[in-house]
């Protein structure tokens, strides 16, 4: 098999990149019809830039770690929400999009989430990544032959 | 410049360059379409749970969709 990596690098960013289109028009949605004061420029960086090339890379890191590991690709991608939503949290706090205060979160200058709710987006998170990444990103890994 | 010397840069260029095989050596679609008509994978029951679990957490704080959507 040639190129192993950069065939699992492009498995991986093929469906964040196709679900920008979702997430960027939710915020345009939120922002434009809905007169949320999203900071949109702001928000989109993080989908944008990082986490399809994050799910590139966690993909190469899958390949990488399958002829040592017995984890299955849905447990592997179950784990990326504990890089990714610290990442996201830093990267949002560092571009003034979320800010923490004694209640709870607040989130790009419209939604206030309380601590004990927030708490929950990561479960979520990883429920859908589990989910993502057995259905979705292993399709694309047989797809290119690296599964 | 003239035509003539097109021609010439053209040949030049030409006999500098190596060739490029522009074709593949082999046919790689019938693979390719081999594995898009695999069957897929089975949606299994405990998935459907946990994904009804998941969009019933949503249900519950829609507050939260934005700040997830933020994280996909």
């Amino acid at each position: 098999m040639n190129h192993p990596y950069l065939r699992a690098y492009m498995a991986g960013i093929v469906g964040p990149t196709a679900f920008l289109l979702v997430v960027m028009t939710a915020f345009t949605f939120a922002r434009f019809v809905f007169d949320v004061p999203v900071p949109i420029e702001r928000v989109i960086v993080f989908p944008m830039a990082l986490i399809p090339n994050l799910f590139g890379l966690w993909n190469m890191l899958y390949v990488g770690l399958k002829p040592h590991s017995r984890h299955s690709i849905g447990a592997h991608g179950a784990l990326l929400p504990f890089v990714i939503v610290p990442s996201g949290l830093a990267l949002g706090t560092v571009l003034g999009v979320v800010k923490l205060d004694q209640d709870g979160v607040q989130a790009f200058q419209a939604v206030h989430v309380p601590y004990l709710r927030a708490v929950f987006v990561v479960p979520v998170a990883v429920v859908v990544y589990y989910l993502v990444w057995k259905y979705l990103v292993g399709f694309f890994n047989d797809l290119v032959g690296v599964e | 410049m003239s035509e003539a010397d097109h021609d010439d840069i053209r040949r030049l260029l030409q006999e500098a360059l190596p060739r490029v095989h522009v074709e593949p050596r082999r046919d790689l679609w019938p693979a390719m379409s081999l594995r898009l008509t695999a069957r897929p994978r089975r949606f299994v029951w405990y998935d459907w749970a946990l994904a009804g679990l998941a969009g019933a957490a949503l249900a519950a704080c829609p507050d939260l969709i934005l700040v997830l959507l933020y994280h996909l």
